[in-house]
């Protein structure tokens, strides 16, 4: 895996530039620990260390890399790879989901009603295609911070941005969805 | 009041100011915000409607996509691949999702082995009911293992696991739904769920919802193993989801008991219904009952009739009243037998039996009578002695007269009588006393120190059954009837004297604490601290007795036969006192037996076991000598005895497993084994026994990780690496085994066979010249053990080996004859001579042995064993085709 080093060095810069396939090589090779950091990331309340998640992806991007320069051109196209493919990840997995069935005669196979959340991310992750031709950046954000899910701080630190520019990108991003979630909200321009 | 750039202190861009008033406003009461937001931005109108903006929004907004998307997952409860519970267990994949619990194939990296995972559907109470814990008790091929229960806190909230052994196959119900099984395949299975029942129910944990999804198939290289699974899981899982009807009372609708409908909780008798069910669906490929019928309704529940052996049993396990069904599943299970089988297992038994009780040993000439009639003739002795000798006599005969036995009666005849009736010699009791046996002999007295020569004859015949000979202190004499009396009774087969052998308070304490340092194997200490109770009460058997035990195992600690001697010579002393000391004889075995005097010991335990016939340890040395007479039923037998009078006593199931190992039953071997390994987790041994004969069965990869968890739990310990080594190099990977070999050998004490080992090693890896080395030390080495074991067929074995693999072809010739001779019936001797004629180059010889070698022994030798020129041959093909054993 060393030796692909410089192969996930090329791969983000290909992947920053637009490339497409760059990109699923590069969920292929960061998907069994994103799986692993998901789930600690989802582990009830994070008990306030807040870098913990982003000491989680950048150890996954240390043991890539098998360097611990601070590149932070790749570091932070890193981390959005990370959130993009968290993202992909969490739709795969919800949209895989059987159809909720409920039958008092099969009980092998007892299942809850709908999951509300589930289908939040699902419009969620639609929206995001229209977002990401408008806004990029934002795209950026909601990945990271919905769906790799760190925090404010991590997720400043992880973009390399100020907090503050990244709190006001925030809110403006779920601004823009939250109007188009719901037909009764008019949007508004957020300037 | 606005916040002044050019003011250094605080704040500079302006996304930051903005942020900084936004959150600020919303930290006071909704209320409150407007003003704050008008008074902090002051004159600035735009900053202010920026900042407007984002608290309006925010109030509008509130939480929306504030709680990260992952908890998706949370909610799911699911485990994903690659995930690791307890920094232990790995995730593999989803199993199945049936019932109330998931099922995942997870790999133990600690153990480094393949296991099961099994924890509750999300939704459902996520804690496991204490009836588990039992199930995890249990240990039978039949019954899936679980092993511990664990609680984990991530994903999620906290929810309970167990792990348990993978088991590859499908379930009973998919089987049937193929098709049924044919009759020998569905009795093996009735068989086997019947075994793993029984013994569910004998440690008390009742399955509660047995069905056929329940049972799994699984594959192995000795046939179907049908494994019950899901113990005491069904009921207490309460779920949470909405209510369904069966699945509130804990079973599944066409196996439940009519009394469990009606809310009686689950018992062995309903586990019986249950297994009617699952006998109805062997026997016809489908339920007895409609099972669309709503549950409730009374039962107007007719099984359809069956045309079927079976169909009797089955009814009776339907049977609607619990009190009428069978009261135990080992009744299931015999009445499945069909008749005529039944009556030849029954008597199977009691030839077993008989074999061991007409196994007694030489010395019971004349003993068969009914009533036992002994003269006691008054010893030779000089006239100053006389009286002293008469009087000790009649002490012994006071005593005999103490003997009650059920099936034979002893009468004494009297001193008196034998003098009153002129019998001076003991060929003349028979006739004229009526005698059966005599007991004569002198007394000699020198000093105050009495000797006294004693024999004890069979009238009729003449036939001396026994000598004696002994010496006493004037202060000992008190002994001499006791212990005269005991070498009657021991010679005639006859219950002991209830003289309870006692050690007195001043040597008590010396004497139980040595007894105690004896069990921890301190035996230095225990010898120092027996021979100090033996000065303090110089009266007592017992401090002999335990004094010799304790020399006895520093021999085998140290090998040096001084302590045998010493050893031997307490034993008399004891036996002086009261022979009829279990202990004694027990002992006085185990010296026999080292000596290589298997006759002599096999008696000394049997008289050990008329004494206490509960001695487990006298059983299970009994095995011992019998193995290593070759006598295997009856060491098997012996080992069996041991067991069910110390059940849960180790080393009574490592021995079984040695035997069953070295007679290639290597099922049973792996029982035994685990029942060793569950009893004693942490003993490296156990775990070496376990691997031996997992890998002799063909278990590599579990094999495997029993052999690491040895070597983990006792990294020194020669006998795990050096038959880590052996397995090694049995496949295919001598240079891995080199090394092993030779830590083996360094750590000592040195062995042949370890040497041989390395040979083979050496020889595979292409190493002739020091393959020759090694096997030479090997050699010298067995030669000495030999001389010492001469009776020890199976080193006489490994010894031809030895010679043919170093070139002296004749001695491997002449070896390996004597060793066929002396154990026809020994697997392990035929391996190792199986071996030693192909190094030698005869192959008909080889094929010869090959022939009544069992199935599994053949499989094992066509695996594992360096048969290079054999393997060529088409016989040797053709036997493995013939005999199926690929």
């Amino acid at each position: 895996m060393a030796s692909e080093g410089a192969d996930i060095t090329q791969l983000l810069h290909e992947w920053g530039a637009g490339n497409r396939e760059a990109e699923n090589e590069l969920f292929a090779m960061v998907m069994p620990d994103l799986r692993r950091l998901a789930h600690h990331l989802m582990k009830g309340e994070r008990k306030g260390h807040s870098l913990q998640a982003t000491e989680l992806v950048n150890q996954i991007y240390v043991r890539l890399i098998a360097a611990r320069n601070q590149d932070w051109q790749n570091r932070r196209h890193f981390f959005a790879i990370a959130a993009r493919a968290m993202r992909r990840y969490l739709i795969d997995h919800a949209r895989a989901r059987p159809d909720v069935r409920f039958t008092a005669l099969d009980i092998d196979d007892l299942l809850p009603g709908v999951n509300p959340s589930l289908n939040l991310a699902l419009t969620i992750d639609r929206l995001l295609e229209q977002m990401a031709a408008m806004e990029p950046e934002w795209c950026q954000i909601v990945e990271i911070k919905y769906f790799l899910g760190l925090s404010d701080e991590e997720a400043a630190e992880a973009l390399g941005i100020k907090l503050r520019t990244m709190q006001r990108s925030w809110r403006d991003a779920r601004q823009w969805l939250f109007e188009r979630l719901e037909p009764g909200n008019a949007p508004r321009s957020a300037q | 009041m606005p916040l002044d750039p050019r003011n250094n202190e605080i704040i500079v861009t302006n996304d930051e100011l903005v942020m900084r008033l936004v959150e600020q406003a919303l930290d006071r009461p909704a209320e409150d915000r407007e003003g704050y937001v008008r008074k902090a931005c002051g004159e600035d109108a735009s900053l202010f409607e920026i900042v407007w903006h984002y608290v309006t929004w925010d109030e509008r907004m509130k939480s929306f996509l504030l709680h990260p998307a992952g908890s998706l997952l949370a909610e799911e409860g699911e485990l994903e691949p690659g995930l690791v519970l307890e920094n232990r267990f790995r995730i593999v994949r989803k199993v199945s999702a049936g019932g109330m619990g998931v099922v995942y194939e997870a790999r133990d990296e600690k153990l480094g082995r393949r296991i099961a995972i099994k924890c509750a559907k999300a939704g459902f109470d996520a804690r496991l009911p204490p009836e588990v814990r039992h199930a995890s008790e249990i240990n039978h091929p039949n019954v899936c293992k679980t092993w511990e229960i664990h609680t984990a806190s991530h994903p999620g909230p906290d929810f309970d696991f167990f792990t348990m052994e993978f088991i590859e196959g499908k379930t009973l119900a998919e089987r049937l739904r193929e098709g049924p099984l044919p009759d020998n395949e569905a009795r093996i299975v009735a068989n086997q769920l019947c075994a793993g029942l029984a013994e569910a129910h004998r440690h008390q944990v009742i399955h509660g919802d047995l069905k056929s999804n329940n049972i799994l198939l699984a594959k192995g290289t000795d046939g179907t193993r049908a494994v019950i699974t899901d113990f005491g899981l069904a009921r207490p899982w309460s779920a949470q989801g909405p209510g369904v009807m069966s699945g509130d009372l804990g079973g599944t609708p066409g196996y439940m008991a009519p009394e469990l409908l009606k809310g009686e909780r689950p018992s062995a008798a309903s586990d019986i219904y249950a297994l009617g069910v699952i006998l109805h669906e062997l026997a016809a490929g489908r339920m007895p009952f409609d099972s669309t019928v709503p549950l409730g309704e009374p039962a107007v529940r007719r099984p359809p009739l069956l045309r079927h052996p079976w169909r009797r049993v089955i009814a009776r396990c339907l049977e609607p009243d619990p009190a009428r069904r069978y009261p135990e599943v080992s009744e299931v299970a015999a009445a499945l037998i069909p008749f005529p089988l039944r009556r030849w297992s029954a008597i199977a038994a009691a030839i077993a039996i008989a074999a061991l009780a007409g196994a007694i040993g030489y010395r019971t000439i004349g003993v068969s009578q009914e009533v036992i009639r002994l003269a006691v003739l008054p010893f030779a002795t000089d006239a100053d002695s006389k009286s002293l000798s008469d009087g000790l006599l009649q002490d012994t005969t006071d005593r005999l007269r103490q003997v009650r036995d059920k099936s034979r009666k002893l009468t004494v005849i009297p001193m008196r009588d034998a003098v009153q009736n002129k019998v001076d010699a003991p060929e003349k009791a028979a006739t004229l006393l009526g005698a059966t046996h005599v007991l004569s002999g002198t007394l000699h007295r020198d000093n105050g120190r009495v000797t006294i020569h004693s024999s004890l004859m069979d009238a009729r015949s003449r036939l001396p059954l026994k000598e004696w000979d002994a010496e006493y202190q004037p202060n000992e004499l008190r002994s001499m009837p006791v212990a005269l009396a005991g070498m009657v009774t021991g010679s005639l087969r006859l219950p002991p004297l209830a003289t309870a052998a006692t050690v007195n308070a001043a040597a008590y304490a010396d004497f139980a604490a040595g007894v105690g340092l004896l069990q921890r194997d301190s035996v230095d200490g225990a010898i120092a601290l027996l021979e100090r109770a033996v000065a303090a009460d110089p009266d007592s058997p017992l401090t002999y007795a335990r004094l010799a035990d304790a020399q006895e195992r520093k021999y085998d600690l140290s090998l040096d036969s001084i302590w045998l001697d010493r050893a031997r010579s307490d034993l008399q002393e004891a036996q002086r006192r009261d022979p009829d000391l279990s202990l004694l004889w027990v002992v006085s075995g185990r010296i026999n037996e080292v000596r290589g005097r298997y006759e002599e010991a096999e008696s000394d335990l049997r008289r050990a076991l008329e004494i206490d016939p509960r001695d487990g340890d006298a059983w299970r040395r009994l095995g011992l000598v019998f193995q290593d007479n070759n006598r295997f039923g009856e060491s098997i037998v012996s080992f069996r005895k041991a067991i069910e009078v110390q059940p849960d006593y180790f080393p009574n199931h490592m021995d079984l497993c040695t035997l069953y190992t070295q007679q290639a039953n290597y099922d049973e071997a792996v029982q035994q084994c685990r029942k060793v390994v569950e009893l004693a987790p942490d003993l490296s041994d156990g775990h070496v026994g376990l691997a031996i004969s997992l890998f002799c069965r063909g278990n590599y990869a579990e094999a495997d990780s029993e052999f690491l968890r040895s070597t983990e739990l006792d990294p020194a310990s020669a006998t795990a690496i050096f038959s880590q080594a052996f397995a090694f190099a049995s496949r295919g990977r001598p240079r891995e085994a080199i090394p092993l070999f030779r830590r083996a050998i360094e750590i000592g004490p040195a062995w042949y066979l370890m040497y041989s080992g390395l040979g083979t090693a050496h020889r595979l890896a292409g190493n002739p010249a020091a393959a020759r080395k090694a096997y030479q030390s090997g050699l010298d080495l067995a030669e000495k053990d030999l001389e010492k074991h001469p009776r020890y067929t199976i080193l006489r074995a490994q010894l031809a080996y030895l010679c043919a693999r170093v070139g002296e072809r004749g001695r491997a010739e002449s070896e390996a004859i004597q060793a066929r001779e002396l154990a026809p019936a020994s697997v392990e001797v035929a391996w190792w001579l199986v071996q030693a004629w192909d190094a030698i180059g005869k192959q008909d010889e080889a094929l010869a042995l090959l022939q009544h070698v069992p199935d599994d022994a053949l499989r094992r030798l066509n695996r594992e064993a360096d048969l290079a020129d054999l393997r060529r041959s088409s016989r040797f093909q053709q036997l493995i085709a013939l005999r199926h054993v690929e």
